[in-house]
């Protein structure tokens, strides 16, 4: 096992209260594998991303076991947190348009991630590899010399893939990388993710809200709603045999191409306030198979075949 | 647009500014009050004196005549000759204008490194001791006037503790060889150590008046871009990467936050010329702008407008080099 989260806790900090965007959370990645985390906007699945780093405002709050080659990284000084960020985790963002700085050239941008990590490196060197990783992407190693606003989206996207890559790390959380692009762009970028990710032999958790994107890469989907994680299953599983209702419903609400089915369906409702969620199941409020018992108690994760589902309709017993 | 025609066109787009302000300060000095024949020979003149000295200057003819006579003779480089001095008026610029630049150029570093290294700071540590104290010291600065300031320093360091003069450039007993008519490089140059502490000690009092002064703007606006910018993406990618935060706040953030600040600190130098008056002013300070007052004081109008325009080419010069400055920052001007 090459990452393992163990009901991990993650809460904001506010005025107000804590939000709790992530609640018990228990996910783990073996190696090689990819690990869809789907769910709508507001689930908490960035959060979930970006706290792995440890990357969020200095006032959240974090507690369970996060693990990393069975280092854990929960607790451990923030000098020692930043040899684990982008050498162990590297991160792909949402948003290749802002998450290059604008004022450095590409080579410049290289260079500095592989000088914190490996100390010794000369600027020959580090050019190198660079224009090696670059053009495992798919860029000419020249452009290194232009700054990222002269590159469009999609090669931006696979500039930040590759300045994650070229630090060769165990685990890449990829956060949306396609969201921003248009469906053409979308299709290469991922298929040029998953290329590199069998060849690096690397594990990836990637984020997204598009259940087409993860079917076609990811091993393992987990679905969050409100800060939990309400099922597990093998991608072939989830998508044939669903069985928490809100999967049931997501996957329901794919819009199709068919000329005879004009209708968008939706999920009616929306998620809870993660400052105050429901006692319950927190998706009772907006499920049609609701019982009384699923607004009283938080339901268990139990197994169902090779599925982990957090649902009362698969826990009758306790009842 | 290449450097050289960019150039170009901003002078070329500057003259038109200067003629209106050149138009604006011309009549303005004439309607207000105040007669400069009698300001230099003193009330009490014969009334066939001053009217000699009136045709002299020729202020007996029709205004119009006398506006394009002069805007002829400016046409030609010629900014006329003072007339409580009798000389002229570019070449009594040229011999002020290395102090005010000494001073200007002595402020701006010294807002520049508080602005810079506070304002950094206070951004990356928002909301604690560091950046609470950098607000308060902005707004108490900005809020004082300038003189005031100037007055409070002079008192304590120049009266009470007796550490550092209250005027001037250069103590009467110093010899100093005189070349780009800035004291602290010619000092420098000729190796004399005793004039370059004592031209040091001149410039602290008035150099940190109005530094600090400047400071407070700069301080403000380093602050907020800063804060601005660490909330970016690429911050956040940044630090995804694992770089040190002196790397994230230096070359990343603050790199990115100088961009809009080059712009305003343009705008801002028209400001720090109007400060630089009223530092000269208190310190006695021999630059244009201690210059402008005497010459306003005398109702010396060749002078006053030789000055005013001037300062509009110097704020013109200043805002072409901050452009180029700025463009070498941010590379998406250049491109």
């Amino acid at each position: 096992m090459i990452f393992e989260a163990k009901d991990l806790k993650i809460y904001y900090k506010t005025k107000k209260g804590f939000v709790k965007a992530v609640d018990n959370i228990s996910l783990s990645v073996e190696k090689g594998q990819t690990v869809g985390l789907v769910g709508e906007s507001g689930c908490g699945k960035s959060t979930f991303g970006q706290g792995i780093l440890r990357i969020l405002p200095p006032s959240t709050f974090y507690s369970g076991s996060l693990k990393i080659e069975n280092q854990e990284l929960l607790g451990i000084p923030e000098s020692s947190m930043r040899k684990i960020r982008g050498k162990k985790i590297g991160m792909i963002f949402q948003d290749p348009m802002t998450s290059l700085n604008p004022v450095m050239r590409i080579e410049k941008l290289f260079y500095e991630t592989l000088r914190t990590h490996e100390p010794e490196i000369t600027e020959e060197e580090a050019r190198k590899r660079t224009a090696k990783v670059l053009e495992k992407v798919g860029i000419e190693p020249e452009r290194m010399r232009e700054y990222s606003f002269q590159f469009s989206g999609g090669m931006r996207q696979r500039v930040m893939i590759a300045l994650t890559l070229v630090l060769n790390p165990l685990l890449v959380i990829a956060d949306e990388p396609t969201t921003s692009l248009d469906v053409i762009v979308q299709a290469q970028i991922m298929n040029l993710l998953n290329e590199l990710r069998k060849e690096y032999d690397m594990s990836m958790i990637l984020i997204t809200h598009d259940l087409g994107v993860v079917a076609e890469m990811a091993d393992k989907i987990c679905v969050m709603y409100a800060g939990h994680i309400v099922e597990e299953a093998l991608s072939e599983d989830l998508y044939y045999r669903p069985k928490h209702p809100y999967t049931e419903l997501l996957l329901k609400s794919i819009p199709n191409t068919n000329i005879n089915d004009l209708e968008l369906k939706y999920i009616p409702g929306s998620p809870p306030d993660l400052l105050n969620p429901p006692i319950g199941c927190r998706f009772a409020p907006r499920c049609p198979y609701k019982k009384e018992i699923c607004e009283k108690k938080v339901p268990p994760t139990v197994k169902v075949d090779k599925t982990k589902v957090k649902c009362w309709l698969y826990s009758e017993v306790e009842q | 647009m290449s450097l050289k025609s960019y150039i170009i066109t901003r002078i070329i787009l500057a003259l038109p500014m200067i003629l209106i302000l050149l138009i604006m300060i011309f009549f303005i000095l004439r309607i207000i009050p105040g007669d400069p024949v009698l300001a230099i020979l003193g009330g009490k003149a014969p009334v066939e004196v001053i009217e000699a000295k009136r045709h002299e200057l020729g202020l007996d003819k029709p205004i119009i005549i006398q506006f394009f006579d002069y805007l002829g003779d400016v046409a030609k480089g010629d900014f006329g000759v003072s007339t409580l001095t009798s000389r002229p008026v570019w070449s009594e610029i040229k011999d002020r204008f290395p102090a005010t630049l000494e001073l200007t150029i002595f402020s701006f570093i010294l807002a520049l490194i508080i602005g810079i290294f506070w304002g950094a700071e206070a951004a990356w540590r928002k909301d604690k001791a560091i950046d609470i104290s950098a607000r308060v010291y902005s707004i108490f600065i900005y809020a004082v006037p300038v003189f005031w300031l100037g007055l409070m320093l002079q008192l304590l360091f120049g009266i009470y503790l007796r550490w550092l003069p209250v005027g001037g450039r250069l103590s009467p007993r110093v010899s100093l060889d005189i070349k780009t008519g800035l004291f602290l490089l010619d000092s420098l140059i000729s190796w004399n150590w005793e004039a370059f502490w004592d031209v040091l000690k001149h410039l602290l009092l008035p150099g940190v008046t109005l530094g600090l002064v400047i400071s407070s703007i700069f301080l403000r606006m380093v602050r907020n871009n800063t804060v601005l910018m660490l909330s970016k993406d690429f911050v956040k990618a940044a630090k995804a990467r694992g770089l040190k935060p002196k790397v994230v706040l230096y070359g990343h953030a603050l790199r990115n936050a100088f961009v809009p600040i080059f712009t305003i600190m343009g705008m801002q130098f028209a400001l720090l010329l109007a400060g630089a008056i009223l530092t000269e002013t208190t310190f006695s300070w021999p630059g244009i702008g201690s210059y402008l007052v005497l010459k306003i004081k005398y109702r010396d109008f060749p002078a006053i407008q030789g000055t005013i325009i001037f300062f509009a080419i110097f704020v013109v010069i200043i805002s072409i080099v901050i452009d180029i400055v700025n463009a070498l920052v941010d590379p998406r001007v250049r491109y």
